[in-house]
């Protein structure tokens, strides 16, 4: 590469860059970046507590749901209007888990009743990665404020 | 000018070089041994790699292990903040890689929130029951934390 020179002594304007540091460097970089790459990306979910913290903005009585999961994962929701009525209903669990049917139908008939807050109250026993799913269900839904009552 | 440069540029070109290494090119019409690879397009490439996974691992430097548990799975998520990470390993509870014992975690946490408001992060195996999870969340409220995210993986 450095065999070029200018006839009669001169300098040539021509400038030939030796690109194989360049190429070294960007080996190593790529190798220390593939090692310490993030394979694996944790996402996030986000909820409120519904009781004890909540400020006085959050507290303004409105159409609301909630839903109280016992022991046994039966399913008991609760709809409030912004009138104030209240609809009980009670889902059996399904083979020992939640009915997450259930569940998705009753989030589509609160959102389509302007609910946009709601609180999940589970017993002790109910696993985490269904309470994960019911929220997930919420939002999925369109219901965006997702309290979370500790027992 | 210009064509006086370009003259000179084959004249003295990296082809007519390597002629001068290898004689026999210059006489004959046999292939010469030496190539010369064209190395720009490589480091091209190697440029977008490099800016590609810089982009990558922005801003995930969170104190979070999955490999020692398995964490929920949710569709709707979004990008996980910075915040105070309370790990569940089976009983036992981490802040920030720390082991805290269960009576202590209320004033630990109480003791994070006052240096810096930020929200919770909690990060608990799936089959965790969620007795362990409003224990955190309780100590969390007393703490004052008002957000709380779960760190869950993206799936259906």
């Amino acid at each position: 590469m450095a065999l070029i020179q200018g006839s009669k002594d001169k300098k040539d304007l021509n400038v030939e860059l030796n690109l194989l540091p360049v190429f070294d460097v960007l080996s190593v970089c790529i190798c220390f970046l593939l090692m310490t790459v993030v394979w694996v990306e944790v996402r996030s979910l986000e909820t409120k507590q519904a009781l004890g913290s909540q400020s006085e903005a959050e507290s303004v009585k409105g159409a609301s749901l909630s839903l109280i999961i016992d022991e046994q994962n039966n399913l008991k929701v609760v709809l409030k209007n912004a009138a104030g009525a209240e609809t009980k209903k009670l889902a059996p669990a399904k083979k020992g888990m939640i009915d997450f049917q259930y569940a998705e139908n009753i989030y589509s008939f609160a959102a389509s009743q302007n609910v946009k807050t709601m609180q999940i109250l589970p017993s002790k026993n109910t696993q985490y990665d269904q309470i994960i799913h019911m929220m997930d269900l919420a939002k999925k839904a369109g219901i965006i404020n997702i309290g979370l009552s500790p027992i | 000018m210009q064509a006086s440069i370009l003259r000179k540029q084959k004249q003295h070109s990296p082809i007519l070089s390597l002629k001068r290494i290898n004689p026999e090119q210059a006489s004959g019409n046999k292939k010469s041994l030496f190539f010369s690879l064209n190395l720009t397009t490589l480091i091209d490439a190697f440029c977008i790699l490099v800016i590609f996974l810089l982009s990558n691992m922005n801003g995930r430097v969170q104190n979070l292990q999955t490999d020692k548990m398995t964490l929920p799975t949710a569709a709707q998520t979004d990008t996980l903040s910075e915040g105070l990470v309370v790990r569940l390993e089976k009983d036992t509870i981490f802040i920030d890689d720390q082991a805290i014992p269960a009576k202590n975690v209320a004033d630990t946490l109480i003791k994070s929130y006052q240096k810096e408001k930020r929200p919770l992060v909690i990060q608990a195996d799936k089959k965790s029951n969620y007795e362990s999870i409003a224990f955190i969340m309780r100590a969390g409220g007393q703490a004052g934390f008002e957000k709380y995210v779960f760190a869950v993986l993206p799936g259906t």
